[in-house]
């Protein structure tokens, strides 16, 4: 009597349990399948502009300047890299540096129309020795990125190469001082020499 | 004489089974007691059907899988219950379907040794397999519903589902499920952490956790499957992206050394992010995603050569 009972409907498990069950499955593998879509997205930032637009802030922030450039704001101008550019203005431009706001210029020509504290470019050649001579004696810092195996651009003072995969930059102090220009402690001491 | 001594075993053979037959249907005998446990589970009465039949599952009825079975409906009978006022992955619920399982499985273990299994077997079956299809529902739940640290509970659900099916049907394989689930778990923390990632008020600790757990849900689903195309991609894309993120977090405040040292976390992320992604390049060297992924990773490795290469490969893969 009882191992009848046992087959009854209410102990066995009833056929909307069994249905209930194979919509749970069917799910699963829907969610699976809808899980692996919208993968995560390359994030396509310019990791070489951000590191450089960083290292300028750095720059401007750390080395000091003569008194009569302490005047209106100041000056970051760049030259040849539109994203670092858009970057330093996204970033940075609420900024002051000691009690000068800060400003990115950007400059489509190879000629420092004004006078920027820090000038960036990415030209070479004669380009690059365009832009330098625009500059001058003046108290300008001027950056390249230039990966000569030989020796750092003329005229400039800082420069951008790749060591080990990550940015560093070397250091013309000579040219620095010449320009009137003192480069803070820190800066000196993450400078490389090749 | 031969004639007398027939009947005498025939009277005794009588007798036996008429003592046999009495102590059966004596009330308060095992099999009686198992009868009245299944009324009880029959009527819903759970609680009254395992306190008669629990205490004998150690002693008279351990090797009845007809008890073990009993005991088990009712503990899934509980555990409805349970899901029904609260949810099925309370602990109340939990445990209960766990005992349920284990019961049940005994039940099957004792049937399928027994002359003429069968009976209890296909009942445990249709019980089994509704409990292992809570078990798959309550980890999609989970990973739908994913809570910080509830990954190793998630995946419990699954390896629960996956050790009942594999009683029900040993050649069942759910490992593509698993490796799918690794992902899903990935995603999940990814998503997790995505959403965190501007807040202040959570640490860069409990950031830090999470990134791992992507990473290391994706390690595991590789491990499994080492033709997965989309855990490798994904992966590279993940460790990638983070050492973007750690560069974009340079802000004014950051001090030179921490720039420095940033850096440093970057170019690591980047190279870890290269060998996944030359992997999946490897298995698949016409997606474009891979292609874009490496000339971008080499890129962001000042390796410019390697990203130019792949840069032609992919506006030729456009074309």
């Amino acid at each position: 009597m009882h191992n009848a009972k046992i087959h009854k409907q209410p102990i066995n498990n009833s056929v909307w349990v069994v249905l209930a069950s194979v919509a749970i499955i069917a799910g699963l593998g829907l969610a699976w399948i809808q899980g692996d879509q919208g993968g995560p997205k390359l994030d396509e930032a310019d990791t070489i502009a951000i590191t450089k637009a960083s290292f300028l802030f750095q720059f401007a922030r750390s080395n000091d300047w003569p008194e009569e450039t302490k005047e209106g704001n100041f000056k970051i101008g760049i030259h040849g890299n539109r994203i670092l550019f858009n970057f330093l203005v996204e970033k940075y431009s609420s900024q002051s540096i000691g009690s000068q706001m800060l400003e990115v210029v950007w400059y489509e020509e190879a000629e420092m129309a004004e006078f920027t504290h820090i000038l960036y470019s990415e030209s070479e050649g004669e380009e690059l020795a365009r832009l330098i001579e625009s500059t001058g004696n003046q108290p300008v810092m001027v950056v390249t990125s230039v990966n000569s195996e030989i020796e750092m651009p003329k005229g400039s003072v800082m420069n951008f190469i790749v060591q080990s995969s990550r940015i560093r930059y070397e250091l013309d102090m000579d040219n620095a001082l010449l320009r009137g220009l003192i480069v803070g402690n820190r800066i000196l001491s993450w400078a490389v020499t090749r | 004489m031969n004639m007398h001594r027939i009947n005498r075993q025939i009277i005794l053979l009588c007798v036996t089974f008429l003592f046999a037959g009495i102590a059966i249907a004596q009330p308060g005998s095992t099999a009686n007691q198992i009868d009245e446990a299944i009324s009880f589970a029959e009527e819903g009465a759970y609680e009254s059907a395992l306190k008669m039949i629990e205490p004998l599952l150690e002693n008279e009825a351990r090797n009845d899988a007809r008890a073990w079975y009993v005991a088990g409906y009712a503990h899934k009978g509980r555990y409805k219950d349970y899901t029904f006022r609260s949810a099925s992955t309370s602990k109340l619920a939990c445990a209960e379907r766990s005992i349920a399982v284990e019961q049940l499985l005994e039940a099957y273990e004792l049937d399928k040794k027994a002359t003429f299994p069968g009976k209890i077997s296909e009942l445990v079956e249709d019980a089994l397999d509704y409990l292992s299809k809570t078990y798959m529902s309550d980890a999609v739940k989970g990973v739908h519903g994913f809570q910080k640290g509830t990954d190793e509970e998630v995946l419990g659900y699954f390896m629960e589902f996956v050790k009942i099916r594999n009683v029900l049907d040993p050649t069942e394989n759910w490992l593509r499920e698993e490796v799918e689930l690794e992902k899903n778990l990935a995603k999940a923390n990814r998503v997790l952490l995505a959403s965190i990632a501007s807040s202040k008020t959570t640490s860069t600790k409990q950031k830090e956790e999470l990134f791992e757990k992507v990473v290391s849900h994706y390690l595991r689903a590789i491990e499994l499957d080492s033709d997965d195309y989309a855990a490798r991609y994904n992966l590279a894309i993940n460790l990638y992206n983070r050492g973007v993120s750690e560069l974009k977090s340079i802000d004014h405040t950051t001090s030179m050394f921490e720039l420095m040292e940033i850096q440093d976390i970057c170019v690591l992320l980047f190279k870890e992010a290269l060998e996944p992604m030359l992997e999946a390049y490897n298995m698949d060297n016409d997606r474009k995603e891979t292609l874009k992924g490496l000339m971008t990773i080499y890129r962001a490795l000042s390796k410019n050569e390697e990203s130019d290469k792949y840069k032609l490969l992919l506006e030729e893969a456009v074309k």
